[in-house]
C-alpha cells in the first residue's frame, strides 16, 4: 500500500509542464535513436547522460528512463519497415513485422508493435514494482561471497546468452570487460595497477568513455561498412491498432510480458534476449504456430511486449543489486552513481520512495510511447530517409562530447576511440560486447568482495563454497560452462534422442 | 574464421599471460604486515590467467578445425535462439548494390577523418572550427561518389555545409548554453 502510495505520489509530481516536457522530448529522441539502424539504446542513454550531468538527479533519471523505453520502442519501426531491426532489441520484431510490411499491411504491423511494447512495459511495470522490494529485501542477506558469485553468473550468464552459437566468445568478451576494470586505483591499499606512472590511467577507465567507445564509435564504422539503404517504404494503411485484435491476444501479452521482465532481470542478457524468448514461448504455446515467420501477429505482439517489459526488467537488479540487467541499464546505473544515488540491497531503506519512482518513469515514458504511436508515426518515418553519409559524422562529433563532458577530461575522448577502434575488431569476430559492458561495470564488484571475502574466512574457500545463495550460483555457473561445452552439448543431445525414441515405441506398444 | 579465431586465439593467450605476470610483480604489502589474500595482484592474476586459458582454448578449438579441413567456423549471428530460426535471410530490398570496395572506401574515410577530429583537432582547435571543418569534408568525401554533373555537386555541397553550419553551432549552443556542460 505504501508502494502504491508513493507511485501515485510519483505521477502527480511528473505532471508538472517541465516534467511533462522532458519526457515528451526525451521519449522522442528515444524513439528517433532506436528507429535509426546504428544508433543503439546504450548510445543514446549514454550521450543523454552527459547532457543530463547538470541537471537535479530526479530529472536527470526521468529522461534517461524515457529515452531507454522509447529507443527499444522505436527499433520496431526500421525492423518492419526494413527488415533491419533499429537496436538489437528488435531482431525477432524483423520475422513477423517485415513480412506484414511486404503485404502492404506496415502500419498494421506498427499499431500491433505499439499496443505490445505498451502493454509489455505496464507488466514489466507492475513487476518492478512488486519484485524490486522483494529482491532488495532478500540482497540484505548478500555478504561478500554472494556479491563475488553474482558478479561471475552475469559474466557467465551473459556471455552464453550473448553469444549462443559460440558461448567461449561470450566468455572471452565478459573476463577482458573484467580486466580492463582492474586499470587504477584498487580499493583497498589505492594502489594504482597498469598506471606506468600515467596520472590519467591511474584513475581508471570511465564507464561511459568506454561505452561511447563500444556503442557509439564502433556503430560508426559498423554503419559505414554496411551496404546503403536508399529506399525507404513507408506505411499506407492505418497505425491504430485494432483493440479486438489485441486483446484476441492477451494470454501472449501477459506470458511475454512476464518472460521479457524475467529475461531483463537476468544480469547483461536484456531486452534482445526478452524479445527471443518471448518470441519462442508465444510460438509454442499458439495455435496459429504455423503462422510465425510468416507475417503473425501474435509473434509480432510477442516480440515487442518481450522487449519493452525487459527495460524495467534490467532496471530490478540496477536497483537492488547495483548489478546491471543490460547495456542500457549499465549506463542508467552509472548515472545514478554519478548522481549521488546509491542503488543496492539497502535502496527500501535508505531512499524506499525511489524504487516507485523509477516505476512511475517506466509508466509516463510508456504513456508517451503510445501517444506517438498514435499520432506521429507516419510523420517519424522521415527520419529513416537520413542517410548515415550524412548523420553518421554527426554521431562521432556527439561521441567526443559524450566521452569529453563528464569529466573534462581529453583522455577520455581516447579512450572512447581506442575502445571504438578494439570494439569494432572484435565484433567483425563475433565477440558481443554486452558481456564486455557487464565486465567493465561487475570489475570492481568482483574484485573488492572476492579479497574481502578471503579475508573474512582467512583465505579459505569453504563460506564461497558452502553457503546456500553462493552454493545456488555456483552450481548454477557450473552447469551453464558445462551445457556450453561442444561435447557436453552432443552428449546430451545424444542421450535424451536415446531416451526418447526408447520412449516412442513403449508408447506405442 | 578458424584461422582468425586462431590468431585471435593466440593473442588473447599472450595477452593473458602478460597480464598476469605483471599481476605476479605487483606489491603485496608484507611489509606492512598485509593479509596475501588483500594483494592488489590477486585478482588481475587470476583474471589474466582465466583469459590465458580462454585464448588457449579458442586457439586449440581453431587450430583442431583448421587440421580437420574446416574453413569455416560458427556464423557471426546467431541462426537460432531458443529454437526460434533467428536468420534475417532475406537481404532488404532497401539496399543499393555498390562494389565492394565502396563500403571499404567509407570505413577508411570515416575512420581517418574520425582520428583526425577527436584526437588532433578537438583540444587544438575551437571546438564549434573543428566540428565545422569534419562534419564538412567527411559529409562530402563520404557523398563524393555519389556526385552527378554540376548541379547535384553544388546541392550536395550545399547540404554538406548547412549540415557542418547546424552541428558546429547547435552542439555548443545545446550542450554549453542549455545543459551547461563543459566541451573540450
Amino acid at each position: 500500500m505504501e508502494g502504491l502510495a508513493y507511485f501515485f505520489t510519483a505521477i502527480v509530481d511528473f505532471i508538472d509542464p517541465s516534467s511533462l516536457w522532458n519526457i515528451l522530448w526525451a521519449t522522442l529522441l528515444g524513439i528517433i535513436v532506436g528507429m535509426l539502424p546504428g544508433l543503439t539504446a546504450t548510445l543514446g542513454v549514454a550521450l543523454m547522460t552527459t547532457l543530463t550531468f547538470g541537471l537535479p538527479p530526479d530529472e536527470a533519471i526521468l529522461i534517461l528512463v524515457c529515452m531507454y523505453v522509447g529507443a527499444i520502442y522505436g527499433g520496431s519501426r526500421s525492423a518492419i519497415l526494413l527488415n533491419i531491426p533499429g537496436t538489437p532489441a528488435n531482431a525477432a520484431t524483423t520475422l513477423d513485422g517485415y513480412p506484414l510490411a511486404r503485404r502492404g499491411e506496415a502500419g498494421h504491423a506498427m499499431g500491433i508493435a505499439t499496443a505490445g511494447s505498451v502493454l509489455g512495459s505496464f507488466i514489466g511495470m507492475i513487476m518492478l514494482a512488486t519484485i524490486a522490494p522483494l529482491l532488495a529485501e532478500a540482497a540484505l542477506r548478500f555478504q561478500s561471497f554472494e556479491f563475488f558469485w553474482l558478479a561471475v553468473f552475469g559474466i557467465i550468464i551473459s556471455g552464453r546468452l550473448t553469444a549462443l552459437d559460440d558461448p567461449l566468445k561470450g566468455w572471452i568478451a565478459g573476463f577482458l570487460g573484467l580486466l580492463v576494470a582492474m586499470v587504477g586505483q584498487e580499493a583497498i591499499y589505492s594502489y594504482p595497477r597498469f598506471a606506468y606512472g600515467d596520472t590519467n590511467l591511474a584513475g581508471g577507465f570511465g564507464l561511459l568513455p568506454v561505452l561511447v567507445g563500444l556503442f557509439g564509435f564502433a556503430e560508426v564504422l559498423t554503419v559505414m561498412k554496411q551496404p546503403l539503404a536508399a529506399v525507404i517504404k513507408t506505411a499506407t494503411d492505418s497505425v491504430i491498432p485494432n483493440v479486438r485484435e489485441v486483446l484476441r491476444y492477451w494470454k501472449t501479452i501477459i506470458r511475454s510480458g512476464v518472460t521479457g521482465t524475467l529475461m531483463g532481470l537476468i544480469p547483461g542478457v536484456g531486452e534482445d534476449m526478452g524479445a527471443w524468448a518471448s518470441y519462442a514461448i508465444a510460438r509454442g504455446a499458439s495455435k496459429e504456430k504455423e503462422k510465425f515467420g510468416k507475417g503473425s501477429i501474435e509473434g509480432l505482439m510477442a516480440a515487442e511486449a518481450g522487449n519493452n517489459s525487459a527495460v524495467p526488467g534490467a532496471i530490478i537488479p540496477v536497483l537492488t543489486l547495483a548489478v546491471p540487467g543490460s547495456a542500457p541499464a549499465a549506463v542508467l546505473l552509472a548515472a545514478m552513481f554519478i548522481h549521488g544515488i546509491r542503488p543496492g540491497p539497502l535502496i527500501m531503506i535508505t531512499n524506499p520512495s525511489f524504487v516507485y519512482e523509477v516505476t512511475a518513469m517506466v509508466f509516463m515514458a510508456s504513456a508517451s510511447i503510445l501517444l506517438y504511436g498514435l499520432l506521429l508515426t507516419k510523420p517519424l518515418l522521415m527520419v529513416l530517409r537520413v542517410p548515415p553519409s550524412r548523420l553518421m559524422p554527426i554521431i562521432l562529433v556527439l561521441c567526443t562530447v559524450g566521452s569529453f563532458a563528464i569529466a573534462s577530461r581529453l583522455f577520455d575522448v581516447w579512450v572512447m576511440l581506442a575502445f571504438g577502434i578494439a570494439g569494432f575488431i572484435l565484433r567483425q569476430y563475433g565477440f558481443p560486447m554486452a558481456p564486455l559492458i557487464l565486465g567493465v561495470v561487475l570489475g570492481p564488484i568482483l574484485d573488492s568482495n572476492l579479497r574481502r571475502g578471503l579475508v573474512l574466512s582467512s583465505g579459505s574457500l569453504e563460506p564461497f563454497l558452502t553457503r546456500p545463495i553462493s552454493m545456488v550460483l555456483w552450481i548454477t555457473i557450473a552447469l551453464t560452462i558445462l551445457l556450453g561445452i561442444p561435447p557436453v552439448q552432443r552428449f546430451l543431445g545424444a542421450a535424451i534422442r536415446h531416451v526418447t525414441r526408447r520412449r516412442a515405441p513403449d508408447a506405442g506398444s | 574464421m578458424h584461422r582468425a579465431d586462431l590468431v585471435i586465439g593466440l593473442v588473447f593467450v599472450t595477452f593473458g599471460a602478460l597480464v598476469a605476470s605483471e599481476a605476479a610483480n605487483m606489491p603485496r604489502y608484507a611489509n606492512i604486515g598485509a593479509n596475501p589474500v588483500t594483494a592488489p595482484g590477486l585478482v588481475p592474476g587470476i583474471l589474466g590467467g582465466i583469459l590465458a586459458f580462454l585464448g588457449l582454448v579458442m586457439a586449440l578449438r581453431a587450430a583442431i578445425a583448421l587440421r580437420a579441413g574446416r574453413t569455416s567456423g560458427a556464423p557471426l549471428e546467431p541462426t537460432e535462439v531458443f529454437g526460434v530460426d533467428a536468420t534475417i535471410d532475406e537481404v532488404p530490398p532497401s539496399y543499393v548494390p555498390e562494389p565492394p570496395q565502396a563500403s571499404r572506401r567509407r570505413l577508411a574515410t570515416m575512420f581517418v577523418m574520425s582520428l583526425l577530429f577527436a584526437a588532433v583537432a578537438v583540444g587544438r582547435l575551437p571546438f564549434w572550427l573543428g566540428t565545422f571543418l569534419f562534419v564538412f569534408v567527411t559529409v562530402t568525401l563520404l557523398e563524393l561518389p555519389r556526385f552527378r554533373g554540376a548541379r547535384d555537386t553544388a546541392t550536395r555541397l550545399a547540404v554538406a555545409l548547412a549540415i557542418a553550419g547546424a552541428v558546429a553551432w547547435a552542439v555548443p549552443f545545446v550542450f554549453e548554453r542549455i545543459f551547461l556542460v563543459r566541451l573540450p
